[in-house]
């Protein structure tokens, strides 16, 4: 079972993780379905882990792919306040 | 596959293209050719979703027509290729690999398509592929409605995924050419097991407009042929801005790169860790070849969380992606029981936690760049494995915690990479040789496989089955 910081287990948040998942699916899974499901979350809660051995700082922005390059409009009009 | 008999469909687009200008085929010949392999040897491997029957035949007949009135549109006229059923045909489904939309009809073609039908190409058929491009957690071979794609060296062996009908048709010659998509390995991994060329471009170097999305920020098409020049004539076409992707590039034309040696070169310590031993056999008789007409140094990949950042940016973005597919239960018809869920729990993945990977992207950008700046590529050895059996699950493979890939990383980061047959390993099976390159430094990936390909003649070995038997077949003693 993996653990957080202070060396608690995820049990907590991957089960929260899997009740938020399956409201929003309005699903209901087997046992063997909802084990899939906590072994993926699970993993990326590994991964937040391995995330974080990178220290960021405050100003380490994302690699965004944020463009106003699509918005196809003419610029402002020439007679315009 | 010099010239272009007996098996037209094993020769590369050049020969093909001498052979259509010469009048010692046609258009239509070859597009019939690639039909009947298709519908036989293709629809054996799993590797056919529809083929556009309708659509070649128009298209032939264009090329031929135009051919003789002396307009020639270049390279790709008159040359059949398959496309992976992510890219949108109109008046053919476009399923996505997925039985929930093996009925699906999108009524525009996509970006890829549009430029190969301007260049001639003939469109033969859509390729099969696993269910949504892998990107909802398959672990096994069987996930597709299509069913599993099988290796055309074996077709008890697994094509590999995504693009395993892309893969698998080249190599067994039913198509000289066939367009992929790569988010994390979709490319490289079939190309890998079935001995062909698989192109992995610089993101953003062609479009994606018209292709499913799995991962905006990862998702890349690219060739997937039997030369590596066949690649580059591909990549021609394929490469340019796009108004209606906003990730292509706004760059100048493609320029190829025409050197053939004193290239600088880069291995990562720790390849072979966890490779097969086979494998690692052939990967050190090729790196001979490479010495040959190059410097070889060795370098360390920086320790940063590349896969991590990667799994976690392709499970939030597939999230969203298919946020409504999800929420109304689309995924409970797919055709692997993982698929069917695994992907749910991505819907509760945290903001901070895609933002951390896309903040940890931009230092890796950084990083991987700056390392890779004195090399023109880097060589590794394509996958660990040869083709596993069709019926095993990925996780029975073996995994050796101290293995270094640069899979991950090159995917995260966006970088161009070749995949290149380099002889056999276990069972008779192709092993391969990757390439990666500096992001938008694709032409110079290219010329060092062309120069690979050039000392070797791994590219030209045919599968014994079943492709042998289509050829035959079609070519009675």
């Amino acid at each position: 079972m993996l653990e957080n910081r202070q060396g608690e287990s995820h049990e907590v948040e991957i089960e929260a993780r899997v009740a938020l998942a399956l409201a929003r699916a309005n699903s209901k899974l087997t046992g063997s379905e909802a084990d899939i499901v906590r072994d993926r979350i699970a993993r990326s809660i590994e991964h937040r882990h391995q995330l974080r051995t990178l220290s960021l700082e405050n100003q380490d922005e994302p690699a965004h792919g944020f463009d106003l390059g699509f918005l196809s409009r003419p610029g402002p009009r020439e007679d315009a306040p | 596959m010099n010239g272009v008999d007996p098996a037209p469909t094993f020769a590369t687009i050049s020969d093909l293209g001498l052979a259509l200008r010469s009048g010692q085929t046609t258009a239509v010949a070859l597009a019939n050719e690639a039909l009947r392999r298709l519908e036989s040897t293709g629809r054996a491997m799993n590797a056919v979703v529809t083929t556009t029957t309708e659509t070649a035949l128009a298209l032939a007949a264009r090329a031929d027509e135009e051919l003789a009135n002396g307009h020639d549109r270049g390279a790709l006229h008159g040359i059949p290729y398959g496309a992976k059923d992510l890219l949108a045909v109109a008046g053919y489904p476009t399923t996505w690999g997925a039985a929930p939309f093996r009925n699906r009809y999108i009524e525009n073609n996509a970006a890829v398509v549009e430029r190969l039908e301007a260049a001639g190409a003939v469109l033969v058929a859509k390729l099969a592929m696993v269910e949504f491009a892998g990107g909802f957690g398959y672990d096994q071979p069987d996930a597709a409605f299509t069913g599993p794609g099988r290796n055309a060296w074996n077709p008890e062996r697994w094509a590999g995924g995504s693009s395993s009908g892309s893969g698998a048709a080249v190599a067994a010659g039913c198509v000289p050419l066939a367009i992929g998509s790569e988010t994390w390995g979709s490319i490289h991994g079939p190309a890998a097991y079935n001995a062909i060329i698989g192109f992995r471009p610089t993101y953003g170097l062609v479009s994606r407009h018209g292709a499913m999305a799995l991962s905006w920020t990862m998702d890349k098409m690219g060739p997937m042929a039997h030369s590596v020049e066949d690649c580059e004539l591909t990549l021609l076409t394929l490469a340019g801005h796009d108004p209606r992707d906003p990730s292509t590039l706004h760059r100048s034309a493609y320029q190829c790169d025409q050197r053939r040696e004193g290239f600088r070169f880069a291995t990562l310590t720790g390849a072979t860790i966890g490779v097969e031993a086979e494998v690692a056999d052939r990967y050190h008789e090729a790196l001979r070849v490479f010495h040959d007409f190059g410097s070889v140094d060795e370098i360390r990949l920086p320790e940063l969380p590349f896969d991590a950042a990667a799994a976690t940016i392709i499970s939030a973005e597939a999230a969203s992606a298919f946020e409504t597919f999800l929420e109304e239960g689309g995924a409970a018809e797919l055709t692997a029981l993982e698929d069917r869920v695994a992907l749910l729990g991505a819907l509760s993945l945290p903001a901070v936690d895609y933002l951390r990977a896309l903040r940890v992207r931009r230092k890796a950008m950084a990083a991987i760049d700056e390392l890779l700046a004195p090399f023109d590529a880097v060589i590794t050895p394509g996958r660990a494995t040869v083709a596993p059996p069709i019926d095993q699950r990925f996780l029975e493979e073996p995994n050796d915690p101290g293995a270094r890939t640069i899979d991950g990383a090159a995917n995260l980061c966006g970088l161009p990479g070749l995949m290149m047959p380099m002889g056999l390993g276990r069972h008779g099976l192709p092993a391969a040789v990757g390439l990666t390159g500096r992001a938008e430094l694709d032409a110079t990936i290219l010329a060092v496989g062309i120069a690979f390909q050039e000392r070797t003649g791994f590219h030209r070995e045919m599968p014994p089955e079943p492709a042998a038997n289509a050829r035959d077949a079609l070519h009675p003693s």
